[in-house]
């Protein structure tokens, strides 16, 4: 094992460290009391195959040493005033610091800081230079090709990407009670996001290629909310302001070709392209809400808000290939692109009886698209001329919006001491525009029973089911929206649809959805808990001949915890879980055959996915030497199986299944900590992770394994990680 | 004879049942009378710290001890221990521990006076994230606030470990490759979710599942130029927030998920079977990012030529 010091990480650590002890003396001078503890410590780690998944949310990816910090302090002085800073994971790329302080019963102030990192991967390369910015090139000398294995310097101008994420959020907010009763808050929130992902870059249309780009991450959101509220008696009422303005430093990514022509159908790839990523937006929203206690009884509480989605990002060109000709300028020069949404909330509780609880809420929530909608005469990834007034890709932008109405009506009435049913039904009406489907309405039903025979026992079994049907499903509603009448008028009517008619999208398709469970808990015997739970889902989509048809889970957990002795306590866990889904389609190629092959059933093909999954953990905890020292072992098993299988009609080939994706992760944590006094605690936890999985995705794959992709990354490799912690815990309490 | 016989006998039954009846409402009304009387005897904050001592201790670092005990600002504050677990005298008088715990205001259910175990905390925890509480599927669920709240020491954030002992599921989906980090600490359930009741679905804190991730996801708010329906309409319709075994949360494994919906002539509408893995004919539909490599921008497009979601 390579010892390295992560110097980096023990800035944090030691200025927070100093700051807080400077802070001692000081305050034990005055009246006022100062307590709480700090840890300082070390993390060795030992990685054996450098895998990102070990320190995908720590940051902690790399053999060597770590040093680890974590403070509670709390000081108080008089009897109103406080400040309290707590910190953690001082030493990782995810550390979190907050400090708040005030008065009780009168101002707060807060100011938080948090950085969440994300490891995507560290197996990645590419051969262009600029990884991380928004121009990608080739290195001089970099010989394009139709294909991969046609690049002979593609495996020298490889140079490795760590692909990784990191948020830095910082935070303030302050409030102070106004008057009695009335409230004011204020925060703001400014988070950074920078790094680097991946992104596909695609050249050309159908004969396509692509290559897997470094996409450059470099966001800003600054966030502020104000808040004016009122707490009475028996009514309460809330006005909220939040402002979230979003910018991407990097309005588009540009990137060398390495690519020529694939094939006879394409035109001439450009020598270079451009991407799109996410625009800056901005974000409005203005919320009133409030609740009136109606005597013991009943309330009436509701949230009416209406928000502004908007984002008006200067467009692109069409291409920025010279080659290209383009003759029609873009329909605007700006996105122009506003959703306004209106979401109003009403809900009445009543005890009309004692033990019976009725529960009414009414829904709407409406997304208003106010995106003038124009026709772009497209460039295909920067390949080609603009497309002709009546091609297939000039196509019309289609403001989606959205309005539902829903109703609920929930029961819950006492049976008998210790046992309830509760009841419900639901209506959701929702309209769409410019989907297949314009109006869907669905009723569920659900019903469940809980019963206590005794304080130790409890068992609820519940039921729900839930029938989805819309109007006509006609393809042709976007189908004509998206194009223009002249390409549709060169189309003869048997072959005027995108997704063949029988398709069914699922988020809008008929549906019969089933759910129901048991859950039994005993507690109290010989000091243990068993808790046994299984839960049963079921959507079946009947009408749909082509897309989903079914999906389906199963999943069943017992729980233990026992206390077979004052010292010891046991837990342990097992949870099943089988996810399965079920989809058809047909195969059909375009132009000539289109007509024909759309409709010919002996060209059905259907693919059915199985997960399992199962997760174990079982755990010892030991309190010994008059509880001065605690042991514990810990254990977690997670495996994951995806299995998939097709079926296929007699005009393809005999399709083969999928090698399985497997996942298999354990993890072994021993830790002990004695306490030497009062104030001194020692710990000493080793940990163990082995982790491993097969991937069809990447398995195999090399960067010249796929013709016509150029891939970024190749296979999360497995790792086996020994970690061990040593800390030191102080506690304070000036006071004593 | 013998219906004298049985004539008396009845009459020794109603006597008899008289009795029983005139003995249970003696008991009810005395049982009664003292449990008004309780009311009456208090008890100073000391005086039950005499016996909680592990109490006394929680309580140094509990926000309800500033509140009780220090920054006293009301009637209700001047009361102490007894502010929410009402006068001590009988519970003090009491001779076992049932019994004890019979005769005060408790929270855990099946012991204390009141059924109602949140009847003492909503009239402070009022408003604000706790304006939906009634009505919503905790409340209904019959869960009270000391189920999931330590009331006794340091106010702390509810953890997920709280909530994974009623949602075991979740404790295991976040153990997939593929989790937010929850497992990790840097998110709880309650990042997404208000578990006291809101005017979102499934408890979530804001309108939408969309509104939700868009507090975190603010590259996918757009609104874009181009728009994928479904994932301007609900994120939950591909991802599985909770957990998955495949990249990115996904429900299903690419190209499946996305031919789910899509069976568009030529490459959409083909089978991508296990041919067209490495060491087979190495498909560029199925491998590396699948759908992904060339239709990437899936939450939506602002290119001008981005209506296939290509750039």
């Amino acid at each position: 094992m390579r010892i390295r010091l992560h110097r980096k990480a023990l800035v944090w650590p030691v200025v927070i460290l100093l700051a807080a002890v400077s802070a001692l003396p000081g305050h034990a001078a005055d009246e006022g009391r100062l307590r709480g503890e700090i840890d300082i410590g070390l993390h060795l780690l030992d990685l054996d195959g450098s895998s990102y998944k070990h320190g995908e949310y720590s940051g902690a990816d790399r053999d060597g040493i770590y040093f680890t910090g974590a403070m509670d302090l709390r000081y108080s002085r008089g009897s109103r005033y406080y400040l309290d800073l707590k910190a953690e994971r001082l030493g990782y790329d995810s550390r979190v610091v907050r400090l708040d302080t005030g008065l009780y019963g009168g101002y707060k102030l807060s100011v938080g800081y948090a950085e969440i990192p994300h490891l995507i991967s560290n197996s990645s390369s590419t051969p262009f230079y600029g990884a991380g910015e928004k121009r990608l090139t080739l290195p001089a000398g970099f010989v394009t090709a139709s294909t991969t294995p046609g690049m002979t310097t593609l495996p020298s101008s490889l140079k490795d990407v760590k692909l990784e994420l990191d948020r830095k959020a910082s935070t303030i907010g302050f409030s102070t009670p106004l008057r009695s009763g009335v409230d004011f808050k204020i925060t703001f929130k400014n988070e950074q996001k920078e790094g680097v992902k991946s992104v596909g870059g695609p050249l050309g249309s159908e004969g396509s290629s692509s290559v897997v780009l470094p996409e450059p991450v470099d966001y800003s959101t600054s966030d502020i909310t104000a808040s004016i509220a009122y707490k009475g008696e028996e009514a309460n009422v809330d006005f909220k302001y939040h402002l979230s303005v979003f910018d991407n430093n990097n309005e588009s990514l540009t990137w060398d070709a390495p690519f020529i022509k694939f094939v006879a159908l394409s035109p001439d790839f450009p020598a270079i392209a451009r991407t799109s990523l996410p625009p800056g937006n901005r974000y409005q929203n203005f919320s009133l809400s409030g609740g009136i206690n109606l005597g013991n009884s009943a309330r009436i509480s509701a949230i009416a808000e209406y928000g502004i989605m908007e984002q008006d990002a200067d467009l692109l060109p069409y291409t920025i290939n010279p080659a290209s000709t383009v003759g029609t300028p873009l329909p605007r020069r700006t996105a122009e692109t506003e959703i306004d949404v209106r979401h109003l909330e009403v809900n009445l509780w009543t005890r009309p009886l004692k033990g019976l609880d009725v529960n009414t809420r009414y829904r709407y929530y409406e997304t208003d698209n106010r995106t003038p909608s124009d026709l772009f005469r497209g460039v295909f990834n920067d390949t080609g001329n603009q497309a002709a007034p009546d091609g297939d890709t000039a196509a019309y932008n289609l403001p989606f919006d959205l309005k539902q109405n829903r109703i609920n009506v929930d029961a819950t009435c006492r049976l008998w001491q210790r046992t309830t049913f509760k009841a419900g039904y639901e209506l959701d009406d929702v309209q769409r525009s410019h989907r297949e489907i314009s109006r869907i309405r669905e009723n569920t039903y659900t019903a469940k029973l809980t019963t206590r025979p005794n304080l130790s026992t409890s068992l609820t079994l519940n039921y729900a089911y839930g029938e989805r049907r819309g109007g006509r499903y006609e393809e042709s509603r976007v189908f004509e929206a998206l194009h223009t009448q002249d390409y549709i008028n060169t189309l003869t009517p048997d072959v005027r649809f995108d997704n063949h008619p029988d398709t069914r999208k699922f988020d809008i398709a008929d549906r019969d959805r089933t759910r129901y469970g048991a859950n039994l808990s005993i507690s109290g015997i010989s000091d243990a808990f068993i808790g046994i739970y299984y839960d049963h889902r079921e959507d079946e989509y009947r009408k749909s001949v082509f897309g989903l048809r079914s999906t389906e889970s199963d999943a069943f957990t017992v729980d233990l915890t026992m206390t077979p002795a004052d010292f010891a306590t046991i837990h342990a866990f097992y949870t099943y879980e089988h996810l399965s889904s079920s989809m058809n389609s047909r195969s059909y190629g375009e132009g000539a055959s289109k007509a024909v092959q759309s409709s010919d059933p002996t060209r059905n093909w259907s693919v059915e996915q199985n997960d399992r999954n199962d997760t174990v953990g079982v755990g010892v905890d030991f309190l010994l030497l008059s509880r001065r020292l605690t042991i514990g072992v810990d254990y977690t098993l997670e495996r994951s199986i995806t299995d998939t299988g097709f079926t296929a009609g007699s005009a393809l080939e005999a399709p083969a299944r999928m090698p399985e994706l497997t996942t298999l992760q354990h993890r072994v944590g021993v830790k002990a900590r004695y306490m030497v006094s009062k104030e001194k605690t020692i710990g000493l936890e080793y940990k163990y992770e082995n982790y491993s999985s097969d991937d069809w995705s990447t398995d195999g794959l090399d960067y010249a394994t796929i013709a016509q992709v150029l891939p970024l990354s190749l296979s999360v490799k497995d790792y086996e990680a020994h970690a061990v912690f040593l800390t030191f815990t102080y506690r304070f309490d000036s006071g004593n | 004879m013998i219906r004298i016989y049985r004539l008396a006998c009845r009459q020794k039954i109603m006597v008899r049942a008289g009795s029983v009846l005139l003995t249970a409402f003696l008991v009810l009304f005395l049982t009664t009378s003292s449990q008004t009387a309780s009311s009456t005897e208090h008890l100073s904050a000391e005086e039950c710290y005499s016996c909680h001592k592990t109490t006394k201790k929680a309580d140094l670092d509990a926000r309800h001890r500033k509140v009780f005990f220090v920054a006293r600002e009301g009637s209700l504050e001047t009361q102490g221990c007894e502010a929410c677990h009402g006068a001590g005298g009988e519970h003090k008088k009491a001779v076992d521990k049932d019994e004890k715990e019979m005769r005060i205001e408790a929270f855990r259910e099946g012991i204390g006076l009141s059924e109602d175990k949140n009847g003492k905390c909503l009239p402070c925890h009022k408003g604000g994230d706790l304006n939906f509480w009634k009505g919503s599927g905790h409340d209904m669920a019959g869960v009270s606030c000391a189920s999931c709240h330590t009331i006794h020491g340091k106010a702390a954030p509810v953890r997920s470990a709280v909530c994974f002992k009623c949602h075991p599921q979740r404790r295991a989906q976040y153990q997939r490759s593929s989790h937010m980090p929850v497992r990790e600490g840097l998110m709880e359930c309650s990042s997404c979710h208000n578990p006291h009741g809101s005017s979102g679905p499934n408890l979530l804190k804001k309108a939408s599942v969309n509104e939700t991730c868009y507090d975190c996801h603010q590259d996918k708010r757009g609104p874009f130029l181009w728009e994928h329906p479904p994932a301007r309409e609900n994120c939950v319709n591909c991802h599985e927030p909770h957990g998955s075994n495949h990249a990115s949360l996904l429900k299903t494994r690419v190209p499946y998920l996305c031919q789910s919906c899509h069976a568009t002539q030529g490459h959409p509408s083909t089978i991508y079977e296990g041919g067209g893995v490495a060491g087979g004919s190495a498909n560029r539909r199925l491998l590396a990012k699948g759908c992904l490599n060339c239709h990437p921008l899936v939450h939506g497009s602002n290119h001008p030529s981005g209506t296939r979601l290509t750039r």
